[in-house]
C-alpha cells in the first residue's frame, strides 16, 4: 500500500480513518484502513463491487459502527473521535448521500429539502431561498413541487446529491452520485463538483466510473476486499506505476504505407525514448513496447514514467523535430483505469500469495503433528520397553 | 499519533459560520426542539393520507354500528332508556378500531427506514432519538384524532336521539385515549424488532387477537388470580367498564364450572375472571407498560445498524 505522507503544514485534515475495520459476523467488511481527507481537496474512492466502500462511507456517516480504530472529524480546530456522544456535532458540517438515495414517495422535494435543510440548522427564513437554489443546480426547478414517487432513478439521484449539500456543509460525502445519470447530467454533475471544491468544499466521493473520478478527484483511494491498496494523487500513483501513456496523432501519418510508417516510428523512437524516464534498454522496456502504434485507436501511444517534466520533455523534442504534431494527450480516465487494474491485480497476487502461505503453512502444521503423534508413539513404546526392560533388570 | 479530542463541547456554544454568511443555528438544546418540532410538521404532511384513511375506517366502523341500531329500531325494539346504554352500544367496536389505528400509524414508525433504505438519508441529519419523538408525537396526535373523531360521531347521533350526551361518555374516551398511547408503543416496540413494517404489524395483530387471549385463558384456567396488568388487552376493558365504574363488584367474575354433560353436571371448579383494572392500576399499569415498551424500541433502534 502507498505509504501515507506526512502532511506538511497547508494539508488540514479535516476527516481522518485511524486504523478502522468493520466486520459483519466472521465475514470482514473493512479491514484496518487509515487515511485523511485533506480540507478542500476532492478525494476519490475507487474499488470494485463489495469492496468496502459503502461500508467506509456508512462507517463515517455513523449508520455503522466501527469494530476496530477511530474514525476522527475536525471540529473546533481539532480532530475529535466520532462516537455516539459526538455525532451529532461532529456530524453536523457534513452532508451524506449514502448509496442510491430512496425517498418518502408521497412527498415533494421542496418539502423534503426544506425538513433536511431545517434539521441541519439552516436559518428558517432562507431555507425557501436555498431549497430553490440548489433544486435549480441540478436542473430539476421544474419539479420541486411535484410528489416524488414517479421520479426516475436519475432525477432521484440528483435530489440526493442535493439533499447532501442542501445546509451548505463544508465537508460532502457522496456514494455512487453518478449512479443512474445519463451523461449529461454526469457531465452537470461533475460541473457541480467542481464548482463546490471552487468554493472550498471537501468531498470524498466514491464512484464506479474511473473518468468521473479522474476528471475531478485531487487524490484517489483505492480499496479492495476491504483493503486499502492506494492512496495517492493520480501523478504519484502514475510514478509508482513506473508508466503512463501519451497519445500521440500526426498529420498525414498513414499507418498502411509501410516504408513512410516505419521509418516515422523509428524516428519517434529515436528522438522520444530518451525522455521518457524509463529504461528502455531492459528486457520488460523494450523500444518496441514503448512507443507503438494503437491500430484501435488510430494513435502512436507513448509510454513514459508519468512524471510530467518527462511528458513536457517529450512535447518539446517532438516540437524540436518538428514532428506535426495533431494531438498530444494523457488521458487520465485511461490512466487511472490503468492503474486501477494494476493495483487490483498486484493485490489479487498477494492475496494468492498468502493464501498460498497460509496452506503451505498449514500443511507444514498438519506434518509436524503427525510427525508429533508419531514421535510420541515411538516414545511411548520405547517408554514401555525401557520400563519393561527396568522391571526385568530390577527382577 | 496524538489527537486533542476535548473540544467538543465548545462546538456546541458556537455558530456555524455558512459560506454564503448566513449563520446556523445552535446545536444543543434549542436545535433539538427545532428538530422535534420541524419532524412533527413533516410527518404530520408525509401522513396525511393516513389520518384521512382512518378518518374514513372510523366513519364505516360507526356506520356499521349505526346500521345495526336502526336495523333493531325498524323491527320494533325500542332505544336503551339511558342515552349512556345507547353510546355503549356503538363501543362494541372501539378495540377493533383502536388496533387498527395504532398498526397502521405505528407499525412502521422504525421499520420503514430500513425497509426502504430512506433511513440512509435522514439518520445522519437528526439523532434518532429526536426522530422517533418527533414521530412518535406526531403519529400520536393523528391517532388521537381518528378515535376522538369517532367518539365525535356517536355523540352527535346520542345527542340526536336523546338530546343529551353524558359527560362520563369523554372520559371513556380518554380511556380509548390512554389505552392507544399503550397500544402505539407496543407496535413501535414492534416497528423497532422487525426489518419489514408488515412483519412487524402482523405480528403485533396476532399478539393482541390471539396471543393474549390464549394467555389469559391459560392463566385463568390455572386458576392464577392476580390481576392480569401484564396483558396489554386487559387495558382495553376500561373503556367500555368506565360506565359501570366504580362498583367494586364489577373488576372481576366467578365463572362456575359444572363437571359432566347435562342434567348429570355436578358442581365443578369456580375460576375468576377480572373484568377491568381500576382508574390508578390502569393509568400506572398502562403508563409503565408504555414506558417498558417505547424504552425498549429506543434502545434497539439506537443500536440497530443499516
Amino acid at each position: 500500500m502507498t505509504q501515507i505522507k506526512p502532511l506538511n503544514s497547508e494539508k488540514i485534515p479535516l476527516v481522518r480513518f485511524d486504523h478502522v475495520t468493520k466486520r459483519f459476523g466472521s465475514f470482514t467488511a473493512v479491514k484496518d484502513i487509515s487515511f485523511e481527507i485533506n480540507k478542500g481537496e476532492i478525494l476519490g474512492f475507487l474499488g470494485p463491487n463489495g469492496a468496502g466502500k459503502s461500508t467506509t462511507m456508512k462507517m463515517l456517516a455513523r449508520l455503522l459502527r466501527p469494530t476496530e480504530g477511530t474514525i476522527y472529524i475536525r471540529a473546533n480546530n481539532h480532530l475529535a473521535p466520532l462516537t455516539n456522544r459526538s455525532k451529532d456535532v461532529l456530524l453536523n458540517n457534513v452532508g451524506f448521500l449514502i448509496e442510491n438515495p430512496t425517498f418518502y414517495g408521497n412527498m415533494t422535494p421542496r418539502e423534503l429539502l426544506s425538513y433536511f435543510a431545517e434539521l441541519k440548522g439552516y436559518p428558517p427564513s432562507k431555507v425557501h431561498n436555498r431549497v430553490e437554489k440548489v433544486v435549480e443546480m441540478v436542473g430539476l426547478s421544474d419539479w420541486i413541487d411535484v410528489k416524488m414517487k414517479g421520479f426516475s432513478k436519475g432525477m432521484r439521484q440528483k435530489i440526493g446529491i442535493v439533499s447532501a449539500i442542501v445546509h451548505d456543509p463544508d465537508v460532502i460525502v457522496l456514494d455512487e452520485p453518478h449512479t443512474g445519470l445519463d451523461p449529461r447530467a454526469r457531465s452537470e454533475v461533475r460541473a457541480l463538483l467542481l464548482e463546490l471544491k471552487k468554493k472550498g468544499k471537501t468531498i470524498f466521493l466514491s464512484s464506479h466510473l474511473l473518468y468521473e473520478v479522474s476528471e475531478v478527484a485531487d487524490r484517489v483511494a483505492i480499496i479492495s476486499n476491504g483493503k486499502l491498496i492506494a492512496l495517492d494523487s493520480l501523478e504519484n500513483l502514475e510514478q509508482r506505476a513506473q508508466g503512463s501513456v501519451i497519445e500521440l496523432e500526426l498529420f498525414n501519418f498513414d499507418p498502411f504505407a509501410e516504408k513512410e510508417f516505419n521509418k516515422t516510428i523509428e524516428r519517434l523512437r529515436k528522438v522520444v525514448l530518451p525522455h521518457t524516464g524509463l529504461n528502455f534498454q531492459s528486457e520488460s522496456n523494450s523500444p518496441t513496447d514503448l512507443i507503438k502504434y494503437n491500430s484501435n485507436s488510430g494513435q502512436i501511444e507513448i509510454i513514459f514514467n508519468g512524471n510530467p517534466e518527462n511528458q513536457l520533455k517529450i512535447f518539446r523534442a517532438l516540437f524540436e523535430h518538428n514532428f506535426p504534431v495533431l494531438e498530444f494527450s494523457v488521458p487520465k480516465a485511461d490512466l487511472l483505469e490503468d492503474l486501477y487494474l494494476m493495483f487490483m491485480d498486484e493485490e489479487d497476487e498477494h492475496q494468492l500469495a498468502e493464501k498460498q502461505e497460509l496452506m503451505v503453512k498449514k500443511k507444514m502444521k498438519k506434518n509436524k503433528k503427525v510427525k508429533k503423534v508419531k514421535k510420541m508413539s515411538k516414545m511411548d513404546h520405547v517408554g514401555k520397553y525401557a520400563n519393561m526392560e527396568a522391571k526385568e533388570g530390577i527382577k | 499519533m496524538s489527537l486533542k479530542t476535548n473540544s467538543i463541547q465548545e462546538t456546541h456554544s458556537e455558530n456555524l459560520a455558512l459560506s454564503n454568511g448566513t449563520e446556523k443555528i445552535n446545536i444543543g438544546a434549542y436545535r433539538g426542539w427545532i428538530q422535534i418540532e420541524k419532524t412533527i410538521s413533516f410527518e404530520f404532511v408525509r401522513n396525511g393520507k393516513k389520518l384521512l384513511a382512518m378518518i374514513i375506517t372510523s366513519a364505516g366502523i360507526f356506520l356499521l354500528s349505526l346500521i345495526i341500531q336502526l336495523i333493531q329500531k325498524n323491527q320494533g325494539m325500542d332505544l336503551p332508556f339511558e342515552a349512556l346504554d345507547y353510546f355503549q352500544n356503538y363501543l362494541g367496536m372501539i378495540n377493533f378500531l383502536i388496533l387498527i389505528i395504532g398498526t397502521t400509524f405505528f407499525g412502521s414508525i422504525i421499520a420503514e427506514d430500513f425497509e426502504k433504505e430512506t433511513g440512509n438519508l435522514i439518520f445522519p441529519k437528526i439523532p434518532k432519538e429526536r426522530l422517533l419523538l418527533g414521530r412518535f408525537i406526531a403519529r400520536y396526535l393523528y391517532a388521537f384524532l381518528s378515535v376522538a373523531f369517532y367518539y365525535l360521531l356517536v355523540a352527535i347521533v346520542t345527542y340526536v336521539e336523546y338530546d343529551g350526551i353524558p359527560k362520563i361518555v369523554w372520559e371513556s374516551m380518554l380511556w380509548a385515549e390512554w389505552y392507544l398511547f399503550g397500544i402505539a408503543a407496543f407496535f413501535t416496540m414492534f416497528s423497532s424488532i422487525f426489518k419489514r413494517s408488515s412483519t412487524a404489524m402482523i405480528t403485533g395483530i396476532l399478539s393482541i387477537l390471539i396471543i393474549f387471549n390464549l394467555l389469559s385463558m391459560i392463566f385463568m384456567f390455572s386458576g392464577v388470580t392476580v390481576e392480569p396488568f401484564y396483558f396489554l388487552t386487559y387495558y382495553a376493558n376500561i373503556i367500555t367498564q368506565w360506565f359501570h365504574m366504580p362498583a367494586a363488584d364489577s373488576r372481576f367474575q366467578e365463572i362456575p364450572f359444572m363437571r359432566g354433560p347435562g342434567a348429570a353436571a355436578s358442581e365443578g371448579s369456580t375460576y375468576y375472571q377480572w373484568i377491568t383494572p381500576s382508574a390508578t392500576g390502569a393509568i400506572i399499569g398502562l403508563g409503565i407498560y408504555s414506558i417498558i415498551c417505547l424504552t425498549i424500541a429506543y434502545i434497539l433502534f439506537k443500536r440497530r445498524q443499516n
